[in-house]
């Protein structure tokens, strides 16, 4: 066996020569350039509604994690030191740490993380597809996922995080984050069973 | 590299062998050209990594974009303060060359007259509004908007499994 999967980026990301896209907007943010704003949401705000939907499962919390990343990108733009680490990666730490808290609470309250129910197993795949989507199948599987699996899963897959910037956002190694991506993906393997049979009986 | 180790690095990093640690790409393509079951693996991580980009990613409401913008901060009168600043020492600076055209060296005093007498012309005149975002509101983003420190965390560990 090689050694684990090292600190080493992804393709185009080479971490020594990453240039943050996003320095001479949020410096335009804290002088209160509301174009600078408006260019911003823009160019993040789908993802973030898409982490706090994939981490959350529905899109009130969704959209209530991605106004609040928001709130505090305009508090600290001011504030943002260039060259640290890149400023979308800071924005998904701060949805994910969002999501959490709101997972907690949510703990707090019913005693357990809710794990949604799945489609009866008995029922063969077209039925199981035909009486719900796949889209909302998947989403489930998502949330029966420990959060930190699914948030490995969520910044790494979805959205297409380097392993580096993944395992800053969640503030562990990278080795810490390949051992939970390798869990929630077989976890995922284990709860989309039926459905990869299907792609795969496909030909996909 | 073995098949354990392929898979290893498959179930951490899905189909894209493209995607995974650079080191380790090149020995994974010739390891999946020379084991049949590699393919296997290939196939079974491209079939998640399909399902998984059908998962919903919620939507974008144009209310929620307007609630956004709504909130974003007053644009801070700094650049044009500084503007303007910059603008009166200039014409400080003329009118000193205008009255003592041959007087270089009285020039850094009369200088900083004139920026003496600016001072005391804002704090007067609008000091105020130089730069409120920071005036009344350093504070409360210190306090705010800083990540959850640990101790936010008290009553719960994580391990690798997730909240305990």
């Amino acid at each position: 066996m090689v050694a684990g999967p090292g600190p080493l980026p992804h393709p185009g990301t080479d971490a020594a020569a990453t240039v943050d896209p996003d320095t001479d907007l949020v410096a335009a943010v804290a002088c209160g350039d509301q174009a600078a704003c408006r260019e911003l949401v823009n160019r993040h705000l789908s993802k973030m509604i898409a982490v706090g939907y994939r981490m959350l499962g529905n899109q009130a919390d969704a959209d209530e994690v991605a106004q609040e990343v928001f709130l505090r990108v305009w508090k600290q733009a001011p504030k943002w030191q260039p060259g640290k680490a890149k400023f979308e990666t800071w924005m998904h730490r701060v949805a994910i740490n969002l999501c959490y808290d709101r997972l907690r609470k949510k703990r707090e309250i019913t005693g357990e993380e809710h794990l949604p129910e799945l489609a009866d197993e008995a029922a063969t795949p077209a039925e199981a597809l035909q009486s719900k989507e796949l889209g909302e199948r998947i989403n489930e599987a998502l949330q029966r996922l420990p959060a930190r699996q699914r948030q490995a899963v969520v910044l790494c897959h979805h959205q297409e995080l380097t392993n580096i910037e993944a395992a800053d956002a969640m503030e562990i190694s990278v080795d810490a984050l390949e051992s939970l991506l390798a869990r929630g993906r077989r976890k995922l393997k284990e709860l989309l069973r039926s459905e990869m049979d299907d792609v795969l009986g496909a030909g996909l | 590299m073995t098949l354990d180790e392929f898979e290893k690095w498959i179930d951490a990093y899905g189909a894209k062998i493209s995607s995974w640690p650079e080191r380790v790409r090149g020995d994974a393509a010739t390891f999946l050209d020379t084991d049949p079951a590699a393919q296997g693996l290939i196939n079974e991580a491209r079939a998640l990594d399909g399902l998984l980009d059908q998962a919903p990613a919620g939507e974008v409401h144009a209310s929620l974009v307007a609630d956004i913008l709504a909130s974003t901060p007053s644009p801070q009168s700094s650049p044009a303060s500084t503007q303007h600043t910059q603008g009166f020492i200039g014409r400080a600076e003329s009118l000193i060359k205008i009255l003592w055209p041959q007087s270089g060296w009285l020039r850094p005093a009369g200088l900083l007259t004139a920026t003496m007498a600016f001072g005391f012309y804002m704090g007067f005149a609008g000091g105020d509004e130089i730069n409120p975002f920071y005036e009344e509101e350093s504070d409360t983003i210190a306090t705010l908007f800083d990540l959850p420190e640990a101790s936010d965390w008290d009553g719960l560990t994580w391990d690798e499994e997730g909240l305990q």
